[in-house]
């Protein structure tokens, strides 16, 4: 090729404009600590990355809302163990009271333990969780006691669900209804046979004692079967949470993989891109050679 | 005899001064990209018949006459350099206008799919806490984020598609001083032709203005056995002799070029700026704007279900037509978000459903909207990526044939101090025998006489 003044300026300026551009190029990939900074610099994988940063967005909220699962049903299994050893006691309690040989003060003495605990499990009934109540579905209270003291249902059938992974929503509430009994026939409610069977007591009346005995044993078995549901849940919640946390190890670890600078790689191809540029510098002071010019006299 | 010496001596003297001239001349536009080499022809001068029957009497020539100062340009590495300067001209501007849509869907990592998942776990949020007025506020906020950011996008796309409409009425305006420069330039040169001058700097001017019409449109140069080079583009005639047409812009969109009333279609740079504003950007907003109503379509349908703390039930979360119209439901306020599913105050299962919609609904078109928002993202940036590999292919090909070009029509330094050299040796030559013949005339006339 014939060698021109502007030959030799297009090229020099040239190879300089590019390794200073590839200098660029590879000091920000150092800079930023990341090779995917817009879409447009590998569009595959800023997508795949884009892919993954919303299922970590999705994994972190569904995490949030297995751990408000996870107190729900704590608050819940706390409630629910209370409610069993009460309805326990009124078993012994009803045991003892059917067992002859007792007086009426006796007998009053027993009636009067059973109302009170009858009062309680009236308070277990309405516990609140974060101010809203644990077995009243979305009501307010679950049961309500009128003026003269009988015990009525005011919850709902509503669903507590918290969505735990992508594929699991879970109902974290325990229906106040099928736990107290008021789905049995009237009168079969835990407070309504509870007041049947403290008047029992308090008459000396064995019958209606042992027939409401039965009642209150199908009405503990409600309870915990109940607890079982709580710990059912809880374990597939306690899942969710360990595999919610492992995916998003592997999600973030993947989208690293992708998106962040291997930091080695990336300065040894800032020197080399660096040593390139002063190599072009170098070679342009050098492009300048002396011509004919020079050697005329 | 010695009278022809002296004359032969004299021609043989201005031919090595105009010689000597035009290698300074080159030398002093050695780094004038658009000037081209020059070079100066000779030949012997008409020589002086001899006497016809006389032997020994035959024609004697009488020096070296001066024919033309001509420019070494080489037509093949024009054609090349200008058929490169256009396509890449093309290429660039396409790579300029993508490169300034890249950011339409925001920072990349910090964007519209990272507020749609914001806006999704807001709704998981309220529907743990359907009556507290914060997660309620939060659903609100990240859903005027979605909506800014969606609007923004569309008048980002808008923003783009009127900065290429300057860039063109730029292009087109330099164009039309291009096209009467040419006409202009035809007609003086031309004259000189006519007047058998050699017009070297307006040929070279000419060549420059071509070389800019060239890559601006890709128009073809048709030279005319006078002189003139008539330009046209899609057989629409820009330069005919000495008349230039005047090419006007419609902004559009879409936008379009015209001579009068006749629609011209150009590559170059300009075709490259109008193709893609008139392409690719309309059919990013089409995306977007289905985007937009798939979004709206597919929140509004779960929320309607949901009834808010008042009551209300059946509103619409967004409204709007296309992405620059899409907006909250400004009748909805933060109380009336339909988190309820079965009316009571404390029930979040309609919230749910939202954030089970957004993540789950196949919209019109058969995909999620995440999955809609990443493959416009993606579309985006591999446009902008492919159009800036080709930009910068395309330019080093334009390097190269400036290289090419310049090697055929530039001035090397050397070769001019060698012509210089050369020419002070004839001149000094011809000085020499100029003073022989006078020595010799001295010695006929003076020394006879004694």
């Amino acid at each position: 090729m014939r060698v021109t003044t502007l030959t030799s300026y297009y090229l020099t300026s040239q190879s300089i404009g590019d390794s200073l551009s590839r200098v660029q190029t590879e000091q920000g990939k150092v800079a930023s600590g990341k090779q995917l900074t817009s879409w447009s610099d590998d569009a595959p994988a800023a997508s795949a990355v884009e892919r993954y940063r919303s299922q970590e967005a999705d994994w972190n909220s569904f995490q949030k809302s297995a751990n408000d699962a996870k107190s729900w049903l704590g608050a819940a299994d706390g409630t629910l163990q209370s409610m069993s050893s009460i309805m326990t006691r009124i078993k012994e309690l009803a045991v003892s009271a059917n067992s002859g040989a007792l007086t009426g003060t006796s007998r009053a003495g027993i009636a009067d333990e059973l109302d009170q605990l009858r009062g309680e499990l009236t308070d277990l009934a309405n516990t609140t969780h974060l101010g809203r109540a644990l077995f009243a579905g979305f009501g307010g209270q679950a049961v309500t006691t009128s003026g003269t003291g009988a015990v009525t249902w005011s919850g709902d059938d509503g669903k507590v669900q918290r969505q735990v992974s992508p594929t699991i929503t879970l109902q974290v509430n325990i229906s106040g209804k099928d736990l107290l009994g008021f789905n049995a026939p009237a009168g079969q409610d835990v407070f309504s046979a509870l007041s049947t069977l403290s008047t029992a007591v308090r008459a000396g009346d064995t019958a209606t004692v042992s027939s409401m005995q039965d009642v209150l044993e199908s009405r503990h078995s409600d309870i915990l079967r109940g607890l079982g549901t709580v710990g059912t849940t809880t374990n597939r919640v306690d899942a969710a949470l360990t595999d919610g946390s492992s995916a998003l190890t592997d999600l973030a670890s993947r989208r690293s993989d992708l998106e962040d600078v291997d930091l080695a790689d990336a300065v040894v191809k800032l020197n080399a891109a660096q040593a390139g540029y002063t190599a072009a510098l170098g070679a342009a002071s050098r492009a300048n050679l002396p011509s004919l010019a020079d050697f005329l006299k | 005899m010695a009278f022809s010496a002296l004359t032969i001596g004299a021609s043989a003297l201005t031919a090595a001064q105009r010689a000597v001239e035009v290698a300074a001349n080159n030398v002093a536009n050695a780094n004038n990209e658009t000037y081209t080499r020059q070079r100066l022809t000779i030949t012997s001068a008409y020589s002086s018949p001899g006497t016809p029957g006389m032997p020994g009497d035959g024609d004697r020539g009488s020096g070296v006459m001066v024919i033309d100062v001509g420019r070494l340009r080489d037509r093949l590495a024009d054609v090349s350099y200008r058929s490169q300067a256009a396509v890449s001209g093309a290429a660039t501007a396409r790579s300029d206008t993508l490169s300034r849509t890249t950011d339409v869907l925001g920072t990349y990592g910090n964007g519209l799919p990272e507020e749609l998942s914001a806006f999704t776990s807001a709704w998981d949020q309220l529907s743990m806490t359907p009556q507290d007025s914060a997660s309620r506020s939060s659903v609100m906020t990240t859903g005027q984020q979605l909506v800014d950011s969606i609007n923004g996008a569309a008048s980002r796309l808008s923003d783009v598609a009127t900065e290429v409409g300057v860039r063109v009425g730029d292009d087109v305006n330099e164009l039309n001083g291009l096209l009467s420069n040419v006409a202009s330039l035809n007609n003086a040169i031309v004259r000189a032709q006519t007047e058998q001058r050699s017009p070297n700097d307006l040929l070279d001017q000419r060549d420059a203005a071509l070389d800019r019409i060239a890559a601006l449109t890709g128009a073809k140069l048709d030279p005319q056995s006078n002189g003139a080079v008539n330009v046209s583009v899609g057989g629409v005639s820009l330069v005919s002799g000495v008349t230039a047409a005047t090419v006007s812009v419609a902004a559009g969109p879409p936008m379009a070029l015209s001579v009068g009333t006749t629609p011209l279609t150009v590559t170059g740079e300009i075709g490259g700026y109008t193709a893609t504003a008139n392409v690719d950007l309309p059919s990013y907003r089409a995306q977007l704007d289905s985007i937009a109503a798939n979004l709206r379509d597919v929140v509004n349908a779960a929320h309607r279900a949901g009834s808010g703390l008042d009551g209300s039930t059946g509103l619409d979360f967004f409204t709007g037509t296309d992405a620059a119209s899409f907006a909250l439901n400004p009748g909805l306020t933060a109380d009336q978000i339909g988190a309820s599913a079965a009316g009571q105050l404390s029930d979040g299962n309609n919230a749910l459903a939202v954030a089970t919609a957004i993540r789950t609904s196949k919209a019109a078109g058969g995909s999620l909207i995440g999955d809609q928002l990443n493959a416009l993202g993606t579309r985006i940036g591999q446009a902008a990526n492919d159009a800036a590999r080709n930009a910068t292919t395309n330019s080093s090909s334009l390097s190269a044939a400036q290289t090419a070009r310049a090697s055929a029509d530039g001035v090397s330094v050397d070769e001019e101090m060698v012509d210089m050299l050369r020419y002070q040796h004839s001149y000094e030559a011809a000085a020499k025998f100029i003073s022989v013949a006078d020595g010799m005339l001295d010695t006929l006339i003076n020394g006879m006489v004694k």
